[in-house]
């Protein structure tokens, strides 16, 4: 198979037409051998990056693309937009225009080909051909992609599309890339019963427990996700990171349809915090304030619940600690105090007080999964500032 | 008032109530201007806004920075008074968010002088890396002591002006508090022992570096005779001036007695058990001293630890200037800077100490 041309799209908006075809890969990667460098205006291509080489890793596995948007140029006999959008074309008229441009298409020039959308998929795709040898090669070639071709569209119109889609794919500011990750967790978390969610749009401080910012619920949920502390701040660090983990930690249940349960996982993670904050006492309104605090628990959670092991003593400990709370929430089963007093030892000429309580809460936390709820969280503290 | 370059920041309008200053907060991105990193550095920030956003610091920006490639703290107090805290910037942003206090004191500076964050364009806007700044406590224009404790400052932590770009020890690295001592004999009160610092913290070659924080304890017994001839002239000239050409004539004696006399006897009691340590190692050079040392007599004068301590420091620093024919050569033992290098940092516990300069 070369390519075959599908059908036939015109766009009034930048005065162009597309044609949807499909093709195999040997034959994209013949038309795009070096199509990169034609275009000036797109990004650098990433290579190496963890994320391509999971998408490598989904492209020998037969994972299927996203259609690739090209723009060619030069192809004989190409109706003008004028001619196309005069009357409404007929499946047949359709299919005579796209007959008598499969030839020139098919010999398009690879220098006549611009890559408007899907450079790294590209990049992806020849990288993993590159990997393969002899029959598992060929049968990877062999695979279909989708593509959407742009013919003789003007360079002002190709350029418009190209940055309408790279600025909707460009990084926005941390939180709010944050936030629109986590809107549909916003929707599942809504539903804890006592929960109440705060956005940045509000402005409101948390006043009353059960009342959670979702940016520190999405911290918390990429800690958990993580399965360590820290969350890196750092823009580009944390975008990558985000989506590594969030691939690995999901995307690992995907084949055996665990995928339910590791969403629950964290659900039942953010229904404990909301049950310990509505039973500890109000002048410990505090505790579950701190955003490091909750990214402390939630990395230990997230660490124990990929063991199974340990995640059975996660689970005894935490039900075990939210029903002396609700016993006897005077008697601080969280050791709330020796946390305070312990966090006051923290150093802030030397240390970053955040940094460190986010350790600490993470260890205390640790131990106490290990011990299997049986230690007193006071000698957890002391453990975890040791 | 806040500083309209902060609120344009924080992109506040020129009126705003506490919940816009709560939205504006909660959707700065973090780090924020190579400023705040932590959630406690926004709140912060919140406080003093809503106290009505002036820092009450008077803040001075040195263009330079020591060889720290993270982030430091430091207060310099005198006598019993905080006077000083400075932030060392590094040049490269660390990966490690700063301690708490630079935290806070970035952000005060922040709120004082707007030139603390560079406005360029783009991702390198933010706080300028590279610089060291300096916030005077309470302190007023008339606190004459102010520049020397800024020169003491700067020879400490690597900012002053002919600060090498590299440094072997500085056994104080990673102080956080300084207290320097009002006592007119100690480093503040005297520009003689400021400038023999000065020469020894720029030295970048181990053993010039040793010979330099020597000759601080060389100034310090010269003086000790000075004093004494001072002290005892009047009442009997000519046996005061014997007893000073004696003393002048057995350096070691000098030293041990300067040792005793400012408590730096523990140190020199670490120096030789660190020596021993080579010795043990067969660090040719430590053995070579050891050997000598052995057939000392000076010793029997001076029992104790401490005194063979000294004594060691002393015959490192001969080995390092003599070149006669009976000397320990420096130079002649491979492994030499080695056994320098693992010693100096008392040397320079010794010297801080003298000079009156205490550190934690």
């Amino acid at each position: 198979m070369v390519i075959e041309l599908l059908s036939l799209d015109c766009d009034s908006r930048l005065g162009a037409y597309c044609i949807n075809a499909r093709c195999s890969y040997e034959w994209f990667l013949s038309l795009t051998a070096g199509a990169e460098a034609n275009l000036q205006i797109q990004r650098q291509v990433i290579k190496g990056s963890k994320p391509y080489a999971t998408l490598r890793a989904d492209l020998k596995r037969g994972c299927v693309l996203p259609a690739i948007v090209l723009a060619i140029k030069n192809i004989a006999k190409a109706p003008l937009l004028a001619d196309l959008s005069k009357k409404r074309l007929s499946v047949s008229d359709e299919q005579q225009i796209l007959e008598n441009l499969f030839e020139s298409i098919s010999n398009v020039n690879p220098v006549d080909v611009y890559i408007i959308d899907g450079l790294q998929r590209t990049n992806a795709i020849r990288q993993t051909a590159d990997e393969l040898i002899g029959f598992d090669k060929e049968a990877f070639l062999a695979q279909r992609l989708r593509l959407e071709l742009w013919i003789n569209i003007p360079f002002g119109a190709l350029a418009y599309r190209m940055l309408l889609l790279n600025a909707g794919q460009k990084p926005m500011s941390m939180k709010h890339q944050i936030e629109i990750l986590s809107m549909k967790l916003q929707e599942e978390l809504s539903a804890i019963s006592g929960i109440s969610i705060i956005t940045s749009l509000e402005g409101k401080r948390r006043t009353q427990a059960g009342q959670f910012h979702l940016s520190k619920l999405a911290q918390a949920f990429q800690a958990w996700l993580q399965g360590q502390p820290t969350v890196d701040l750092k823009n580009l660090v944390m975008e990558q990171l985000l989506a590594e983990s969030a691939i690995e930690t999901l995307g690992a249940s995907l084949a055996d349809e665990t995928h339910q349960r590791t969403s629950d996982s964290f659900f039942e993670l953010v229904t404990w915090l909301v049950d310990v904050d509505r039973a500890l006492l109000p002048e410990q309104l505090g505790f579950l304030s701190s955003e490091t605090v909750i990214q402390g628990i939630s990395a230990a959670v997230g660490s124990a619940d990929k063991n199974p092991s340990l995640k059975e003593r996660k689970d005894r400990a935490l039900a075990s600690m939210i029903s002396e709370l609700r016993k006897a929430p005077e008697l601080d089963p969280l050791g709330i105090e020796s946390f305070n007093s312990l966090r006051l030892g923290i150093d802030p000429s030397r240390v970053n007080v955040g940094q460190a309580t986010r350790d600490m809460v993470y260890r205390a936390f640790r131990e106490f999964f290990l011990a299997d709820g049986t230690k007193p969280m006071r000698e957890c503290w002391q453990f975890g500032a040791a | 008032m806040l500083p309209e370059y902060v609120r344009k920041h924080l992109r506040l309008k020129e009126q705003f109530a506490e919940p816009e200053l709560n939205q504006a907060l909660d959707q700065l991105e973090r780090p924020f201007l190579r400023l705040i990193y932590s959630e406690e550095g926004i709140e912060f920030l919140r406080r003093i806004i809503l106290d009505g956003g002036e820092s009450s610091c008077v803040v001075e920006i040195i263009p330079r920075v020591g060889n720290n490639d993270t982030w430091r703290f430091a207060e310099f107090s005198v006598g019993s008074s905080a006077v000083l805290d400075v932030v060392c910037i590094p040049k490269q942003t660390p990966m490690d968010e700063p301690p708490t206090k630079v935290e806070e004191l970035l952000i005060r500076a922040w709120l004082s002088r707007q030139e603390v964050v560079n406005d360029h364009a783009g991702s390198s806007s933010g706080l300028s890396m590279g610089q060291t700044l300096l916030f005077w406590r309470g302190a007023s224009p008339q606190f004459d002591r102010k520049e020397q404790v800024k020169r003491v400052a700067s020879l400490l932590l690597g900012f002053s002006e002919d600060s090498p770009s590299f440094s072997y020890t500085e056994s104080w690295g990673t102080y956080t508090s300084f207290a320097l001592s009002e006592n007119p004999r100690a480093v503040l009160g005297n520009a003689k022992l400021t400038e023999l610092l000065r020469i020894a913290t720029k030295e970048t070659s181990i053993r010039w570096k040793f010979l330099g924080f020597y000759r601080v304890i060389e100034f310090g017994y010269l003086s000790n005779v000075l004093a004494g001839i001072t002290q005892e002239f009047l009442k009997d000239p000519t046996a005061t001036v014997d007893e000073a050409a004696q003393a002048l004539k057995n350096e070691f004696n000098q030293f041990r007695k300067l040792s005793s006399e400012y408590n730096l006897d523990s140190i020199f009691e670490d120096l030789l058990t660190e020596f021993e340590q080579l010795v043990g190692n067969f660090n040719s050079f430590a053995c070579a001293l050891n050997k000598r040392l052995k057939n000392d007599g000076r010793l029997k004068n001076h029992p104790g630890r401490a005194a063979k301590g000294v004594l060691i420091t002393y015959l490192i620093r001969c080995s390092i200037v003599h070149a006669g024919e009976g000397s320990l050569l420096f130079e002649s033992y491979a492994d030499a800077e080695v056994s320098l290098a693992a010693m100096v940092g008392h040397l320079e516990r010794a010297v801080m100490s003298y000079l009156g300069i205490t550190g934690i």
